[in-house]
């Protein structure tokens, strides 16, 4: 591991400040559940590890006239549990469904939103694009855990996190603060994730200097909203899903009114698919219209040499997510 | 294995999907001692067991599915790829 400077500060104007220094070659360290395993297998190199975990105001939950803030630090296993989110289903699905105590204690849902890949060339050093002489190693090598859909550009891996999709289905806003100390801004989560075009693009928006402070979940226009979310893994245990579906319905007189569905870890981005929303709205769901909606979410898919299967789980995902926001999903999830 | 790069890819626990203790479900030992066994000399713990529920949970799944999956572990991709017919 190459060696660093560490700061610790105390606000998030000095953090911005001290994450522009240095020409943007920093990394930000919150929960620090992957970013040592980037740090030690060298696919990240900063000058300056910035720890943003002593920011008070990145810390926890509150309800604001806009809707529930929540803090980037904030830890999943406090996403479970705390009174505000209990309204948001999919968010505590999520959640429970990360199967390892210690990430739960200590990842951070900002963390979650900044991951990045999981690419196995990625992560032996091949960059973003995974790119070895001007060939993309994913488009023509091992790529059965690669994206099946929006991988027609360079990028080929698949969005790594998993609180994203069920953020989004709710209509979640992104708050950066930065590059500028005292400098914030908002947008839509849905538009804070990139796929890159060149090597030196990121996943996100952020640029050096910039960092997620918190997500903001306005409140709900329509009374009656039904959430959940639905991940396929290959192991029960510590394992990132094949393909996940995170669903937000607004019901009235038990027909659906109006649909959100996205997808994860099936595209560089998390992946938000009106066509599988739009079967759904006018309809009351039970599974026949449930399928329906699994088939428009995959009908544009582009599967990789190796990944054909995952077009049926993501289809399989969209499903069953959507039952188990209407309460019909049988079986243990239910 | 990366054919092209030569290097291994899923060189971590990450990448290399172990099944770890949430996978197993429960477990029930059954010593199986009778004289017939032992007269033979014929002892085993800890491997043998470990042969038949391979081929038990594959003829599971056949019977299940109508498709056989000869390569063990039966990932996702190998039971859907042996729906579909293609080559796994």
């Amino acid at each position: 591991m190459n060696s660093f400077e560490y700061a610790s500060p105390r606000t998030e104007e000095e953090a911005v400040a001290l994450l522009s220094a240095h020409g943007g070659n920093t990394a930000v360290l919150a929960g620090g559940t992957d970013l040592f395993n980037l740090l030690r297998a060298g696919c990240i190199t900063p000058s300056r590890v910035v720890d943003l975990k002593n920011i008070r105001s990145l810390q926890g939950v509150s309800a604001t006239s806009r809707g529930v803030l929540i803090g980037a630090l904030t830890t999943l296993d406090e996403l479970l549990v705390h009174p505000l989110l209990k309204p948001y289903d999919s968010l505590a699905q999520i959640a429970d469904g990360v199967h390892s105590i210690q990430i739960q204690s200590m990842g951070t849902l900002g963390g979650d939103l900044c991951l990045l890949p999981n690419c196995w060339y990625f992560r032996n050093g091949y960059g973003l694009l995974g790119m070895e002489r001007g060939t993309s190693l994913p488009a023509t090598g091992r790529n059965e855990f690669h994206a099946v859909l929006g991988n027609r550009g360079p990028a080929k891996f698949v969005s790594a996190s998993r609180f994203a999709p069920a953020l989004i289905a709710w209509g979640a806003v992104a708050r950066i603060a930065g590059p500028e100390p005292g400098q914030v801004s908002e947008l839509p989560l849905e538009y804070f994730f990139t796929s890159p075009k060149t090597a030196d693009q990121g996943v996100t928006v952020l640029q050096p200097g910039q960092i997620l402070t918190h997500v903001l979940i306005p409140d709900p226009v329509h009374d009656e909203v039904q959430s959940a979310a639905y991940e396929v893994l290959q192991m029960e245990g510590l394992d990132w899903p094949l393909a996940s579906a995170a669903v937000c319905l607004a019901n009235s007189a038990g027909v659906v009114r109006e649909a959100r569905i996205v997808l994860g870890h099936v595209a560089p981005t998390p992946w938000v698919s009106l066509d599988a929303a739009a079967a759904l709205v006018g309809r009351e769901i039970d599974e026949t219209v449930a399928q329906a909606a699994g088939n428009a979410a995959v009908a544009s898919a582009t599967p990789l040499s190796e990944n054909e299967y995952k077009v049926q789980i993501a289809r399989t995902a969209v499903k069953r997510a959507i039952l188990r926001a209407a309460g019909q999903l049988e079986g243990a999830l239910s | 294995m990366d054919s092209k790069t030569g290097r291994y890819i899923n060189a971590d626990l990450t990448h290399y999907k172990l099944p770890r203790i949430g996978d197993i479900g429960e477990l029930q030992a059954i010593m199986y001692q009778p004289d017939s066994e032992y007269q033979r000399g014929v002892v085993g713990l800890g491997e043998p067991p470990v042969i038949a529920p391979g081929a038990a949970i594959s003829n599971a799944i056949a019977n299940a599915t109508g498709v056989r999956v000869p390569v063990l572990p039966f990932t996702p991709k190998r039971v859907l790829d042996a729906l579909k017919g293609v080559h796994a």
